[in-house]
């Protein structure tokens, strides 16, 4: 057997302490002269370097890999890639260091009783598949569901598609994005008519103000946001910020709202309201462009500024100039983020926001529009693949008979097979398994016993699933230790394939390194079990590029028609935006140019305030917030092995106000236990005047993987939004129940 | 390790009296040790020399947060509780040379970290960090996390030059 398959001979090439060293690399940046420099393993020289874009969050920026000894040993910001020129973040620069951990999952298994038991591949597809054809065969495709990583690539997004939809015959695939972008795409839609996000990040060059809303990009995308404060340098524009917490982000700000949590649709509301008191609505491009302008100008007549101050926790003249100047730019562009998505009002909040963009003609011009930035690498490619409980590949629906006939004909499978009727998001997936309907889960690199809320009723409900398979880079997770089976994928490196980025951008990924010990492509797995299960025909791809290629069919005509994009294309020109329709055709940075909406016209939205479905009482005085740190991400399976990530967070810390720990008896670096009416966690507190009295924050990375007391979405509140089925991460009531010295 | 030869002098905790006044203040009880919460603070070996068995803080290890529960704690004055921003233990100093955020990778952990953020590290309008050296205590949380190794921001203890 060779090394390889050993973990002792997978991790002796690794250094146990990676020493990262600087290496230079002389770019231009983006006019700025710079050394942009990479890291690598000290004394370990790259022998090649590979083409990529970094796995962590939607913004895309590309890497190049460096690889000795069939390992990854480099990672430095590609020069020329239009998204950063070279630049990276920490979470990108520390790439390095993921791949050859203790717990990678290198070879399938089995539980039985309270074991793992170590299965061939043979053993384990063969298994897997024999056990899901006898569900289907005794309740139904239905009773059946897959949960897939939003960081999959668009060919692995197609097939599990088909897998599910086109063999299986059921519309129960899900991912995670449904936690971080759902309210934000459903409010695109429901106000645009079709989720295409119209702005380029090259817009940051043009605009004049930038509206944040919810989000703390420093943290959150730091090459990103360094890109839009270069561009601010340059252009002087200015920035307001809505956070109840004075972030990073909020601190750079001309204005920070530091607003009462979850009062966003209050103060969109009396935004819109002072645009038309003080005739900042550009009137005449409005009216042509929206159906229902007179509409939400009686609407928000009575939301006015001074109503709105108590809600809102801002004062009238904050709102009134916030106001004026979206009013007065010449072009804006609206950034929003979790404080927006992750509520149970989320799309209420994401439409207000973007009445207020109609209101001020801020689109189809550079500089001007609502960007959606997601937090994930796959979250724009799996819309446009169409892998979510109600979409076909090319934003097709599989409720329209016209778009399952388009897609059963590309797919080569009978119409009847695909089902009308929409899937489940995960929390009714998870309900369905509750009540016995859902008899399978298939979990794909994700970790819902970490990320989704109220974690004591996921662990019982992961308990209880009749086979929970976990297809996954590294065990044990939070979610893996449930699993009856366990199949070990690769990740990001070890397997190539195309992404979409958050400015509608396609980049193809080289595999750069061989997964390790059995570990094999999550499309390879998906299908080989597939095969198994009978359709031979349907998935049998010779190649990724095989796959992009049916793909491309399923976009002809549509939204994201990419007839001019191939592997060849996209190693040449990264980065293109579509849509791209023929070979010639340049990529599109900016939609809605023509000012022609996919239904004609855009759609104000009128809603009003709605408290968060916990608010704080007497028993649980104080809203928690839960959020992301700078250096850690997700459920921490790669960055909690990274020791320069790790030390700055160690475990979780509760940022409190300074009264309120003063009002509990808390001093700075005590231990507290925080209660929900769900869970209870023990963190250090932080005092800090950065967070609105009366509220707290938690970040969100730590699961009980970390401890039984550590998990943070113990916590939290399995209220969704009404449209989307997006959690409410942000608001929940807790308590401090005990304080150490 | 501090030793006889180290010119740096040892980083004290907050609010600790002059070196003169310290070290023949300071009775060496660990009580200090004992209360803080992070670990922080630990005493001189016998290569200190007449610093042996004094409270001072390696901030790589475990950065003092400003708790300031030592100088409470103190029976005999060698540290004086005063505010945070008083604190005066030393100096965050910046290399730009090996700084991330000045080098390409967008970093700024230390000015997330600072406990006194957007007084003694902010950022300048390219979001690279600037020590304001006035406001800075020198506590040593941004030397902790710097995720450069070696380290690209460092503390100098208000000590010797």
């Amino acid at each position: 057997m060779d090394e390889g398959t050993t973990r002792r001979g997978f991790l002796k090439g690794t250094s146990a302490s990676l020493a990262l060293v600087l290496i230079g690399c002389e770019c231009s940046g983006d006019g700025t002269p710079q050394t942009m420099r990479g890291v690598a393993i000290e004394g370990r020289e790259p022998s090649s370097w590979h083409a990529s874009a970094c796995p962590y969050c939607g913004v895309g920026c590309g890497l190049e890999v460096g690889v000795a000894d069939d390992q990854v040993v480099g990672v430095r910001g590609m020069p020329e890639h239009p998204v950063n020129r070279g630049r990276i973040c920490l979470l990108g620069q520390n790439l390095v260091g993921i791949h050859g951990t203790e717990d990678r999952l290198l070879y399938p298994s089995k539980r039985v009783g309270d074991r793992l038991e170590r299965l061939s591949w043979e053993q384990a597809s063969s298994e897997v598949a024999q056990r899901l054809g006898a569900i289907v065969e005794a309740h139904g495709p239905d009773s059946i569901a897959m949960y897939v990583s939003a960081s999959e690539y668009i060919e692995e997004y197609y097939v599990y598609n088909k897998f599910m939809k086109g063999c299986l015959g059921t519309n129960n695939l899900e991912s995670s994005a449904r936690l971080c972008w759902a309210s934000g795409v459903v409010g695109l839609v429901k106000a645009f008519g079709a989720d295409s996000p119209p702005c380029a990040y090259e817009d940051f060059d043009h605009a004049d103000l930038f509206f944040v809303a919810g989000y703390n990009l420093a943290a959150s995308k730091p090459v990103l946001f360094r890109r839009l404060m270069e561009s601010r340098a340059r252009s002087r524009a200015a920035l307001i910020v809505v956070d109840p917490r004075k972030t990073e982000t909020a601190s750079r700000a001309d204005l920070h709202l530091q607003i009462r949590p979850g009062a966003d649709v209050a103060l969109h509301n009396a935004i819109a309201h002072v645009l038309f008191a003080e005739g900042l609505v550009k009137e005449t491009e409005a009216r042509a462009i929206t159906e229902n302008y007179d509409a939400l100008a009686a609407h928000v007549a009575r939301f006015s500024p001074a109503e709105a101050a108590s809600v809102t926790g801002l004062s009238a003249e904050e709102i009134v100039r916030a106001a004026r100047m979206i009013g007065e730019a010449d072009a804006g562009l609206f950034l929003w983020g979790q404080g927006l998505n992750q509520s149970s009002i989320g799309t209420r909040k994401v439409t207000t926001l973007l009445n207020l963009v109609f209101l001020t003609d801020q689109i189809g011009r550079p500089g001007a529009g609502p960007m959606a930035i997601t937090g994930q690498t796959g979250a724009m490619g799996l819309r446009e693949v169409g892998a979510l409980p109600h979409l076909l590949p090319g934003f097709r629906k599989v409720s329209e008979e016209e778009d399952r006939q388009q897609i059963a004909e590309i797919w080569g499978v009978d119409p009847s097979r695909l089902s009308a009727q929409p899937g489940k998001p995960i929390p009714a997936i998870l309900e369905g398994i509750e009540r016995g309907e859902i008899k399978a889960l298939w979990v794909i690199h994700s970790n819902p016993a970490a990320t989704f809320p109220d974690s004591h009723w996921v662990r019982s409900v992961l308990e209880r699933t009749e086979l929970l398979i976990v297809q996954d880079a590294y065990h044990p997770t939070e979610t893996s230790r449930y699993a009856d089976y366990l199949l070990p994928g690769a990740q990001w490196a070890e397997k190539g394939g195309t992404l979409t980025n958050s400015e509608r951008g396609m980049s193809l990924i080289e595999q750069a390194v061989p997964p390790p010990g059995e570990a094999r492509a999550d499309l390879e797995i998906v299908m080989d079990i597939g095969r198994r299960m009978g359709f031979e025909r349907e998935l049998a791809y010779e190649s990724g590029e095989a796959i992009f290629e049916e793909y491309k069919r399923c976009t002809a005509g549509r939204v994201n028609d990419i007839q001019g994009l191939s592997y060849a294309r996209m190693q040449r020109e990264p980065g293109l935006q579509w849509p791209i329709p023929s070979a010639d055709h340049p990529g599109t940075p900016r939609r809605f140019v023509d000012r022609r909406f996919p239904k004609g016209k855009v759609r104000l939205n009128l809603y009003e305030h709605q408290e968060p479905v916990e608010p704080p009482d007497d028993d649980y005085p104080l809203v928690l917030i839960t959020g992301l740190l700078g250096m850690q991400y997700h459920s921490r399976t790669r960055t909690r092995h990274i020791p320069a990530l790790a030390r700055a967070a160690p475990e979780p810390r509760l940022t409190i106000h300074p009264e309120d720990a003063a009002r509990h008896g808390v001093r700075e670096g005590a231990y507290l236990r925080i209660a929900s009416r769900r869970g209870s966690v023990r963190a250090r507190a932080v005092l800090s005047d950065e967070i609105r009295e009366g509220a707290v924050f938690l970040p969100y990375h730590f699961g009980y993987g970390a401890g039984e007391d550590q998990a943070v979405n113990a916590l939290t509140i399995r209220a969704f939004d009404e449209s989307a089925k997006q959690p409410e991460y942000k608001a929940c009531a807790v308590r401090i129940e005990a304080a150490e010295a | 390790m501090p030793g006889f030869f180290d010119r740096r002098g040892l980083l004290r905790p907050p609010g600790a009296a002059d070196e003169a006044e310290l070290l023949s203040t300071c009775i060496k009880c660990a009580r200090c040790v004992e209360v803080c919460p992070f670990q922080a603070i630990r005493l001189g070996p016998i290569t200190a020399w007449r610093s042996y068995g004094t409270p001072f803080i390696d901030p790589i290890a475990s950065p003092c947060r400003l708790c300031m529960r030592c100088p409470e704690i103190c029976p005999t004055g060698a540290l004086i509780p005063v505010a945070a921003e008083a604190a005066a233990m030393g100096t965050a100093r910046l290399d730009r040379d090996r700084c991330y955020s000045y080098n390409g990778i967008v970093c700024n952990q230390c000015h997330r970290e600072c406990p006194l953020r957007e007084a003694a590290i902010v950022l300048d309008e390219l979001l690279q960090p600037v020590v304001i050296e006035q406001a800075c205590v020198g506590c040593g949380v941004c030397a902790h996390v710097c995720p450069s190794e070696p380290r690209s921001i460092e503390i100098k203890p208000r000590g010797r030059r």
